[in-house]
């Protein structure tokens, strides 16, 4: 079972928002992190997360900055703003609903009789 | 034998030809493949194996182009308007450079002393071959423009090339030559001269759209046929 293209894009926000609101963290860390918590159902490739974040912080929810690692890598890491935190409430709630409808539908069992 | 460094630059280039990625979109991209390469290299694989389990990992070039096209979109439209900008002047521009180029021919002519029917010829010819030549350099800048000035800046640094050019071309083609070229030789030969020009500009102006238009349609048919 793999998540189609337009579910995983449209995960793609709270996700990101989500991993973000536990600390900043650079773009391959997010990824992995995203991959982990989804164990790799995600139909995409590591690649497309990084339009999502560019997208974000265009939209000013987040905000990134480049910077170099004890390794001597330079990394572009990203933070979650305050506005980044108000979109994640939104997206809490709206997924919430589509969580609990699911849900509500899927405990009910069918009366045979 | 595999070559790590010249095997990101060909992968680096296939995302520089997907249109989307913009400043350090590619950066951003290549520190990631490293990382996963260095992770893949712990786990025993070659440099080799690595390198190209991490771009498949990555995903397609054109595919992300196309990702980062969406949210670069306002970007990427600015600079193609400031592209169309600086090729509509540096057209003007090297239309007023060419006529700039009559000019001084028609003095250096009078100064020699050649008569004024041969000296309006020479402002034709002076005319056409800068024409020709300064379009085949802005092709030649469009051609190579992205290896020479990053994709992000080309645009504005094209309108301020053109817009200088521009003013400085008008200013000495339309005032200063004229007037040295008249003084030189006299309103009747110099009226002989401007008659040959005239009808050389004439022929120009008629030509210019008709080959612009010939090749256009050449260059469509070549395209759809690859």
């Amino acid at each position: 079972m793999a998540c189609s293209k337009e579910l995983v894009a449209a995960s793609a926000t709270p996700l990101v928002l989500s991993v973000l609101a536990q600390g900043e963290n650079y773009g391959y860390a997010i990824i992995k992190r995203v991959a982990e918590l989804t164990g790799g159902e995600m139909q995409w490739t590591d690649g497309m997360l990084y339009p999502v974040l560019h997208r974000l912080e265009k939209q000013g929810h987040i905000q990134s900055e480049w910077r170099s690692s004890e390794g001597g890598r330079r990394r572009k890491y990203y933070r979650l703003r305050k506005e980044g935190a108000r979109q994640l409430a939104l997206e809490k709630q709206k997924w919430e609903v589509v969580h609990s409808a699911l849900t509500s539908l899927w405990e009910v069992k069918p009366c045979l009789t | 034998m595999f070559d790590l460094n010249q095997a990101i630059d060909n992968w680096r280039a296939q995302l520089g030809r997907a249109d989307g990625c913009l400043g350090d979109d590619a950066a951003e991209l290549e520190e990631h493949l490293r990382e996963e390469m260095a992770g893949l290299a712990q786990a025993g694989l070659t440099e080799e194996e690595a390198f190209l389990l991490s771009a498949r990992r990555l995903g397609r070039a054109d595919l992300l182009g196309e990702e980062f096209a969406k949210v670069n979109a306002p970007s990427i439209l600015l600079g193609r308007l400031h592209w169309m900008g600086a090729g509509v002047l540096i057209w003007m521009a090297s239309g007023v450079a060419a006529s700039f180029a009559g000019q001084v021919s028609m003095i250096e002519g009078f100064a020699l002393g050649f008569h004024p029917h041969v000296v309006g010829g020479l402002t034709v010819v002076a005319r056409l071959g800068v024409l020709v030549v300064l379009i085949a350099l802005a092709l030649g800048i469009l051609v190579v423009r992205e290896r020479l000035v990053p994709r992000s800046i080309a645009g504005r640094y094209g309108l301020l090339v053109g817009i200088v050019l521009w003013f400085v071309l008008l200013l000495a083609g339309s005032s200063f030559c004229p007037a040295v070229a008249i003084r030189m030789c006299g309103p009747a030969e110099f009226g002989q001269a401007s008659i040959v020009t005239a009808i050389g500009a004439l022929a120009t102006s008629i030509l210019a759209p008709i080959l612009l238009a010939g090749w256009v349609l050449i260059t469509a048919r070549r395209l759809r046929a690859a």
